[in-house]
């Protein structure tokens, strides 16, 4: 799936929701829930950034609307490595 | 959970579950001790050798217990080269880790590896192996005999001929053939061949090498005397009690199971085909020289890797074969030497099953693979 990350006044990101800029310490801490593992190989780090990228689509297909607020989801917003507030995520098409 | 992964390990039976519980009860001794728990425990193990050998038409006498079936490639490969240092080890483009990264090991450390490349269904290039037979002093050929990724059967019965004629040893990996075929050993006639006890409804951590003459290896754990003095360590004996319940099980009604799957595979293939999936099958073609149970689908322009988590999400468990390679994920070397094209090696999977799945596991396989390829 392809998604936008943005607030009011930039877009961060525009992409594959694999390739979003997942914090280092987000896919430490999903490694470590999912396989006790602090440092993955490069393998089981794909599996972990799968697993980010599922929350994201997961949230957008149960959300009403096209887009979701992180403000709504914070699980989701400390996942981001991106320093802004009020960040939202869009569907993109194609 | 649907299971198509029975390549990578399978589920011990309530029957080996129980043999090894009892076993764990009822034999307390080391079967290395001279007291009477130590011969109980001893007699029982010599007991469970022999039946083992008995289900590969073997002796007694040529099985090495090890704790897995990479041990027994380990042992197989490291104790001919350091019997004969300075001949050639000859292997193939399309081994399992286990035999792949030992060569790339002995190599590593001075020995003369040479690689023997297969045709497209990846069967052994004879032409290439007699050449090699030829031009190099060769102490052992290496082969997977039945392929764990693609499904391929070698033709033991020309090759370990072939090897003879140029006075070099054989070793099978044979770890995925127990359940699909009776292994006879003396009508192969390799010198060596490796199993591993959890491909065939045993337990993980228990393996062994079939060792038709064990003066012809050197051993490469040291320590008791254990194993011939090939393999020294305490032996443990619940595993090879549950591998004995496994193999004994495994190797009955081997054809009534081989029609089963059979069925599956060519309904599996048949339904793909009618759903419009755009799809190869890598390796051989069904009925040919294969294991049945090993599909290896490429499907048209696919991210494998995604694929093998959204079936995971929805209730499938399988595997793709690729593997870490300097902080990158590639795609099987084995998928890579029988030249799969590229629209087709991204989106590889292997579906491995056994005889116990039913027509309604593979539609909603079916089902779910054509919601996922769009």
């Amino acid at each position: 799936m392809k998604i936008v990350v943005y607030n009011e006044q930039k877009v961060f990101y525009k992409g594959k929701s694999l390739n979003a800029p997942f914090a280092d310490e987000a896919v430490k801490e999903k490694s470590i829930d999912l396989f006790d593992d602090d440092d993955p190989c490069i393998i089981h780090k794909s599996y972990v950034f799968k697993t980010l990228a599922q929350q994201i689509e997961d949230a957008l297909e149960n959300s009403e609307g096209s887009e979701i607020s992180l403000n709504a989801h914070p699980e989701i917003r400390k996942t981001l490595d991106i320093d802004a507030e009020g960040l939202k995520i869009r569907k993109e098409d194609g | 959970m649907r299971y198509f992964d029975y390549a990578a390990t399978t589920k011990p039976t309530e029957a080996v579950i129980k043999a090894m519980v009892e076993s764990m009860r009822a034999y307390a001794g080391n079967p290395s001790s001279l007291h009477s728990l130590g011969i109980h425990a001893k007699k029982r193990y010599n007991q469970a050798k022999k039946n083992i050998a008995a289900c590969i038409n073997a002796d007694k006498d040529n099985i090495v217990f090890t704790a897995s079936g990479t041990e027994a490639n380990n042992l197989a490969l490291k104790g001919t080269a350091e019997r004969v240092p300075k001949k050639t080890i000859l292997t193939t483009t399309i081994e399992h880790s286990a035999t792949k990264n030992t060569c790339a090991f002995l190599k590593k450390n001075g020995h003369h590896v040479v690689e023997i490349p297969t045709d497209q269904e990846g069967f052994v290039d004879q032409k290439a192996l007699q050449n090699a037979l030829k031009v190099y002093d060769v102490a052992l050929f290496t082969l997977i005999y039945a392929n764990n990724e693609i499904g391929t059967l070698q033709d033991l019965d020309a090759i370990v001929k072939l090897c003879r004629k140029h006075g070099a040893l054989v070793h099978i990996d044979a770890v995925q053939a127990p359940l699909h075929e009776n292994m006879d050993m003396k009508a192969i006639d390799c010198d060596f061949a490796s199993f591993s006890a959890h491909k065939f409804f045993g337990p993980r951590g228990i393996g062994f090498l079939y060792v038709k003459d064990i003066a012809t290896l050197a051993p490469i754990i040291h320590g008791g005397n254990q194993e011939f003095d090939l393999r020294a360590g305490t032996e443990n004996l619940a595993a090879i009690v549950g591998c004995e319940a496994a193999l004994k099980e495994a190797s009955k009604k081997v054809s009534k199971r081989e029609a089963l799957i059979e069925e599956n595979a060519k309904y599996f293939l048949k339904r793909l085909k009618e759903e419009n999936i755009d799809h190869i099958l890598n390796g051989p073609p069904l009925f040919k020289r294969r294991l049945n149970n090993i599909l290896n689908i490429g499907f048209y322009r696919q991210d494998g890797e995604k694929l093998v988590f959204d079936l995971d999400r929805r209730g499938f468990a399988l595997s793709r074969g690729s593997a870490c390679s300097e902080g990158s994920i590639e795609n099987s070397h084995v998928l890579q030497a029988i030249g799969v094209p590229k629209d087709y090696i991204d989106g590889s999977l292997r579906f491995s099953f056994s005889h116990r799945e039913r027509k309604e596991d593979f539609d909603k396989l079916i089902e779910t693979l054509k919601i996922l390829i769009r």
